[in-house]
């Protein structure tokens, strides 16, 4: 058979610069080396010609004719603007169930459906925030009690230089008026000293709202030996570390 | 899924063919695009150069294809399918004219040449040498000139050669064969080596 694509390959050389398997499997299709040179030439013309493969342009008015026929056979689909969309989302070609529309649905459906199952711890911890900046809100809102808490502020402040010059006492009426003040505004929790058998019990508390106490000396001392602090008993130290 | 307009540029031929025969104005736009020098070239090469002529063929295949997008069996390659309508349509002629040969002579005016940075003597080898491989392809049979045209002209491959013309691939070759020989020796003058 006369294989004009092999022939084609073998044409990029001349006779001369084939190898022998080559020239033999070209003698096959030609009837000699002149020939072959040829067909080569004519080969390579025809190749290389650029106004053979010169492709023409129609004329415009052409495609106008072809446009006005193709919006009679589809006059529903001349300038569809918005609705373009339509048969992207409902194509005709495609089953029920592979309709997008449907496929969008069914996710939205799901989405629903798990939604309820996510966030609830957040959503409680997020609930408890909003009460309690409510409750400052609020109460940062009260006229009475605001007054009250910079009323103990400035005081603090101001005289925090002449504290340590007063009296005891004169520091115990400020600072309890004050740690009340605040400790109502603010609702922290203080450590209850009622205990009966406590070694703070009748320990007057001191004007900090977390809770330490100012050590008195009087109470101390009223205090049975076994009950008193360890600070005030420091030969029980020595006890304890002769038993090692 | 596909909620946005399809890149109509990456779609196949076969694909534009599907969506014009739904409507799509855009992919029967792209068709065109593709497809209507190619076929008026081809229509040019095949009906003596009749500009005229071609250019009724071309609104005719198209209107063929707008009016019955049916014709057009998605499962076979577009152009191979387009090509194979075209040919028949220019066998057609041929019977209705029942001659082909000796109706055009001269030089066809319309021939653009695209690089004006080329010799004037390559040019004219060229305008030349194409005059004469007109001529010489009137001297082929169709059956044997129309396979020329197709793949050296056109470009097409030889299967797809084959397939527009609905023969084998050993027959297309065969005829290809022929027709460069025959050709070969028409134009043998125009080969510097062998004039020498």
């Amino acid at each position: 058979m006369m294989d004009i694509e092999k022939l084609e390959v073998l044409f990029e050389r001349s006779f001369d610069m084939l190898n022998p398997e080559e020239k033999e499997l070209a003698l096959t299709m030609v009837e000699n080396e002149q020939e072959y040179e040829s067909m080569r030439e004519f080969y390579r013309n025809v190749e290389s010609n650029e106004i053979l493969s010169d492709d023409f342009v129609p004329k415009t008015s052409l495609k106008e004719d072809l446009d006005e026929l193709f919006y009679q056979i589809h006059p529903k689909n001349k300038g569809v603007g918005l609705l373009a969309f339509i048969p992207a989302v409902f194509p005709q070609d495609k089953k029920l169930w592979q309709q997008p529309v449907l496929r969008i649905a069914a996710i939205l459906v799901l989405a629903l459906l798990l939604v309820p199952f996510f966030n609830n711890e957040q959503d409680e911890v997020v609930q408890l925030a909003e009460v309690k900046s409510e409750e400052k809100e609020l109460k940062l809102n009260d006229p009475i009690q605001t007054e009250e808490i910079k009323e103990s502020t400035t005081t603090s402040t101001s005289e925090n230089a002449q504290q340590s010059a007063r009296l005891p006492e004169e520091r115990e009426e400020v600072g309890s008026l004050a740690t009340r003040t605040v400790i109502t505004d603010l609702e922290v929790p203080t450590p209850s000293v009622s205990a009966a058998g406590s070694p703070h019990a009748g320990l007057t508390p001191f004007n900090h709202p977390d809770g330490l106490y100012e050590e008195s000396v009087l109470a101390v001392d009223l205090l049975p030996f076994s009950e008193k602090p360890i600070a005030t008993r420091p030969v029980i130290l020595d006890f304890l570390t002769a038993s090692f | 899924m596909r909620l946005i307009k399809p890149q109509y540029k990456s779609l196949s031929d076969e694909q534009l063919a599907i969506e014009m025969s739904k409507g799509d104005k855009r992919a029967f736009d792209e068709l065109y695009g593709r497809y209507s020098s190619a076929l008026i070239s081809y229509f040019v090469r095949m009906l003596w150069k009749d500009r005229e002529l071609a250019e009724d063929f071309l609104h005719d295949i198209f209107t063929k294809l707008i009016r019955k997008p049916e014709l057009f069996d998605p499962s076979r390659s577009f152009k191979t399918w387009i090509f194979s309508v075209a040919n028949n349509m220019c066998k057609n002629e041929y019977k209705r004219r029942e001659v082909r040969k000796n109706t055009v002579n001269g030089l066809d005016s319309s021939y653009n040449l695209k690089d004006t940075q080329r010799g004037v003597l390559t040019e004219v080898h060229e305008n030349e040498f194409g005059k004469e491989l007109e001529r010489s392809l009137r001297g082929l049979d169709d059956k044997h000139s129309e396979v020329f045209v197709l793949r050296h002209m056109d470009g097409l491959s030889i299967k797809e050669i084959a397939e527009v013309l609905e023969i084998s691939d050993g027959t297309v070759k065969s005829r290809l064969f022929y027709a460069t020989k025959y050709l070969a020796k028409s134009l043998e003058h125009f080969n510097p080596v062998i004039t020498r």
